[in-house]
């Protein structure tokens, strides 16, 4: 990388940083009032109860329940590519690690909320710490979700300490640029420094696979220990792995396309990219055709007793629209879009993301919605359908993500310079970065 | 990627961690079964149920909402209309089954459900939060949530108790619980003295004895003459509510 | 005239002290249940046996006592060890009526008292009586300790109902009930200590490369700032 391209691309990572255009608060503003209309919905929860919900007495998990395993679903997908990339020392990686980790936290901290949303007694939630039952799988997850967050926000911020000794060089002597000298920790790119980081990274991204399985297999397991037909399989917990995976790669696909498009970065995040996300997208959408397979094949093979009311009632009864849709629209069409060779490969991998999307979500509908509504007592069916309070707070906080996503980026480099200046290399050793000053570089 | 972590300082982190966890402990957070399955000499209650003198009339269902404060959609016991294979058709009453091991207890991240020592599953619904999670994990349906507030109690003075949860606490979880608040007074649980057709047996797995009300017999003989069974067995809960199978035929009009 | 009221006195005293609390004491569900037994004073012919010398325990202060109607048949009744002793005890009746001839092919009923929301009489065997009017059951009880056997004849032809009782102090008794938990259930008990071994690890990894990196960040600028001031 010669020193013209250098210096754009540490322009263009820099761009958005103290930022503030029309367009920035106009989706500012959009975002925030969808947000708060969620909140408002909340609060109306609160005051008068769960019985403002859709949810009854046969079927009392719904969307909120859905909601918890598709956002941390979606945040897997960060974590994950950031951290295989990483592992794999991919030489693409470094315009996507930083917008990926950052996905992953803000879906993560959409997603946890959800199980407190959830509950009938929100003022009581840290009874789940005080008088914690290890058997539960409830507590399970608050442990796997808590301890998968800190690591993603770890994992977040020990790549961001040398940015943030960039940004921090590029400003003037403010409060704000103090800020960033006690976050970049008196980051001046030694050799010993360099080591100490890349340890740290190393460590994290080592850690972070496992601890992503772990919080989707828990979230599996609260299905999967109970003797219901629809939910009792050994296979639950990779299914909902390898669906986490599909959906936030998906997810990662359109945020970048989405932050390409209104940053500027088409120069730094090209068409390989996007072909290289797509071969993840396909294989792992592949990868869960299999296992989906794999559960149907076993299940409606034997048709026991307990699993056949809910296979007829996905396959051809009241849920068979759902699931078929999700089945053509939602997996094997995106999967051929994004496989096909030829034109439009990046309009083809977001469409497909889209609908990979939006057909996980419907997965996850159909995996707690009739699971629920099949009897125990095999004579009456549930019926669930949401209310607007459900459906205005899974708006708020979907717009949450974006929200978090472009106030974060208001404040660090969308674009990870340091890596980039690993992985590339620097043109020639400087003492200072030289780094283009608020507003400048933006206008090419 | 030069991530290098020296092997001693991880092993030892890890193996300090590891024994510091050990060593700290888990000593009060355990399973919530480790307080259950007294053999003491205390009772340890059951159920027995005739479906062969049920005639669906949901006499213990009213009894039960009216000795509970419940709504009428709250049925801690309730009254199934079943029509079999043959064309025939039975009422199967299903109140909570205060299983052995019961799927509830163990998926309560709060233990607000627990065991006595008399075998009877409760909700301590100053504890519970409503995650519904134990709704989820038992087969047989037999919670209700509380979504909505509970009916006004006459008596505002009545606190409610694990024993007597009346009136039930909103965003919390309640069922069926044998009446144990009433037994403990020497009175028969309000289904089994609402039934008109003496088809709810109350009984005692250690003294080994049941009653309807009118007449008394032996438990076990019971069973076994009768050939109840227990629903879902299969399942390894260890309903604590026999089924005698029938289809009202004992009863006389 | 003063003997007729003197025993009229009687009479309505044993009726209040018997009746009146007792009546108050039992469940109306109960009352429907003694359609032999009178509650009169006790009659001579209620011979309580016993045996391995043990005294025959005194129904509870609740108990109603029973007594056979006076124009009844005879019932006795006694226990014995069964052999082998496992099975329990014996259970034998004998009915015959007043002018002492075995009653035949009658339905003898055996209860057992019990305090069971309130005194019950819990039914524990039925059998029909031979040519000497006799009848027997096995009878095992829950627990050791005294039991209170009713033995109730139904009535038969021109014999009205009646009712013999037997106390014996058990030594022999059914295994008490328990519960039985999965085996496995005691191993996994174990699995939260390896899984909180693992979380702790986890954490303590998460806070070294958080703050292990942090150290050694500013320890490494120090060194440099250290080797420029010495230069």
């Amino acid at each position: 990388m010669d020193h013209r391209s250098h210096d754009l691309y540490v322009a263009r990572a820099m761009w958005s940083i103290g930022r503030g255009d029309a367009k920035f608060w106009i989706s500012v503003a959009v975002l925030s009032s969808l947000v708060a209309a969620g909140f408002y919905a909340y609060v109306y929860q609160v005051q008068r109860g769960l019985w403002v919900t859709g949810l009854n007495q046969k079927v009392s998990w719904g969307f909120y329940i859905i909601n918890c395993v598709f956002f941390i679903g979606i945040s897997y997908g960060g974590a994950m590519t950031s951290a295989i990339l990483r592992l794999t020392n991919a030489k693409w990686r470094a315009p996507l690690t930083r917008i990926a980790e950052a996905t992953a936290v803000a879906a993560l901290l959409v997603g946890a909320i959800y199980p407190i949303i959830d509950l009938g007694r929100p003022d009581r939630f840290l009874y789940v710490v005080q008088y914690a039952q290890v058997g539960s799988p409830v507590v399970w997850d608050l442990v796997a979700i808590s301890t998968y967050m800190l690591a993603s926000l770890v994992f977040l911020y020990l790549p961001l300490i040398p940015d943030l000794a960039t940004t921090r060089d590029s400003m003037r002597p403010s409060l704000l640029r103090r800020i960033y000298g006690v976050l970049a920790l008196g980051w001046i790119g030694t050799v010993g420094q360099e080591r100490t980081l890349q340890r740290g990274i190393a460590i994290m991204a080592v850690l972070i696979i496992p601890l992503a399985i772990s919080v989707h297999s828990v979230l599996a397991w609260l299905f999967a220990v109970t003797a219901r037909g629809g939910w009792h399989s050994t296979i639950f917990a990779p299914l909902f792995v390898l669906a986490a995976m599909l959906s936030g790669v998906a997810a990662v696909i359109i945020v970048v396309a989405v932050f390409r498009k209104v940053y500027s970065l088409q120069q730094f995040i090209t068409a390989k990219h996007f072909r290289y996300l797509s071969y993840l997208l396909i294989a792992l959408g592949m990868g869960y055709v299999y296992f989906m397979v794999s559960e149907y094949l076993t299940e409606g093979y034997l048709l026991d007793a307990s699993t056949t009311p809910v296979l007829e009632a996905i396959f051809i009864g009241t849920y068979a629209p759902a699931f078929w849709s999700f089945s053509v629209l939602g997996l094997l069409l995106p999967l051929v879009l994004a496989a096909l060779p030829g034109r439009f490969l990046i309009g083809r991998a977001c469409i497909a993301s889209g609908l990979v999307i939006a057909g996980m979500w419907l997965k996850r509908f159909l995996i707690v919605v009739p699971g629920m509504a099949e009897p125990v007592m095999p004579w009456d069916w549930g019926r669930y359908a949401p209310t607007w309070v459900e459906v205005t707070i899974t708006i708020g906080t979907a717009a949450a993500i974006p929200l978090i996503l472009i106030l974060f980026f208001r404040f660090f480099p969308v674009m990870s310079v340091h890596e980039m200046e690993e992985v590339e290399g620097t043109p020639e050793p400087r003492g200072v970065v030289l780094v283009p000053s608020y507003g400048s570089g933006g206008d090419e | 990627m030069t991530g290098q972590v020296s092997r001693r300082q991880l092993l030892g982190t890890l193996g300090g961690l590891g024994a510091g966890a050990l060593a700290a402990g888990f000593v009060p957070i355990a399973f919530a079964e480790a307080e259950a399955a007294d053999t003491g000499p205390k009772r340890q209650w059951a159920m027995v149920i005739d479906m062969r003198k049920c005639d669906g009339c949901k006499a213990c269902t009213v009894a039960c909402q009216e000795t509970h404060h419940l709504p009428t959609n709250f049925e801690w016991i309730k009254v199934f209309e079943v029509h079999d294979k043959q064309g025939g058709a039975y009422f199967m009453p299903r109140p909570c089954f205060q299983c052995e091991t019961a799927p509830c207890l163990r998926v309560c991240p709060v233990a607000a459900t627990f065991k006595t020592d008399e075998g009877v599953v409760l909700v301590d619904q100053d504890r519970c939060i409503g995650c519904r999670m134990c709704m989820a994990a038992c087969p047989y349906g037999a919670r209700y949530f509380n979504y909505a507030d509970p009916p006004v109690v006459s008596n505002p003075f009545q606190k409610p108790t694990p024993e007597f949860p009346v009136p039930q606490q909103k965003g919390t979880v309640g069922k069926c619980m044998f009446c144990v608040h009433r037994s403990v007074n020497g009175e028969l649980p309000a289904c089994v003295e609402g039934c008109p057709m003496k088809a709810l047996w109350i009984g005692d797995l250690v003294e080994d004895v049941a009653t309807n009300g009118d007449e008394t017999v032996r438990l076990s003989t019971f069973i076994t003459e009768n050939d109840a069974f227990r629903y879902k067995e299969e399942l390894g809960t260890g309903p604590r509510v026999y089924y005698i199978a029938g289809h009202g035929q004992l009863l006389d009009f | 005239m003063r003997r007729i009221l003197i025993a009229f006195g009687a009479i309505g005293l044993a009726t209040v002290f018997l009746l009146g609390p007792g009546r108050s004491l039992l469940p109306g569900s109960l009352r429907l249940q003694a359609p032999a037994g009178a509650l009169v004073a006790p009659a001579p012919d209620a011979v309580a046996t016993t045996h391995d010398g043990h005294a025959a325990s005194s129904a509870s202060a609740t108990r109603p006592a029973i007594v056979p109607p006076p124009d009844g048949a005879r019932v006795d009744v006694s226990t014995r060890r069964a052999t082998p002793a496992e099975q329990g005890y014996v259970v034998e009746t004998k009915v015959v009526s007043r002018d002492g001839k075995p009653v035949n092919d009658a339905v003898v009923r055996f209860y057992e008292q019990v305090d069971f929301f309130g005194p019950r009489e819990e039914l524990i065997g039925s059998a029909r009586t031979d040519g000497q009017g006799a009848a027997a059951i096995t009878y095992l009880p829950s627990s050791t300790g005294p039991h209170d056997i009713v033995v109730r004849f139904a009535g038969q032809e021109s014999l009205v109902p009646s009712v013999g009782t037997a106390s014996f102090e058990a030594s022999v008794a059914a295994p008490p009930y328990h519960t039985d938990q999965p085996a496995l259930l005691a191993f996994t008990r174990l699995v939260p200590y390896a899984a909180g071994a693992i979380v702790l690890a986890v954490w303590g990894l998460i806070a070294f490369a958080l703050f292990g990196t942090a150290r050694g960040i500013a320890v490494s600028a120090d060194q440099t700032y250290a080797k420029e001031d010495t230069a």
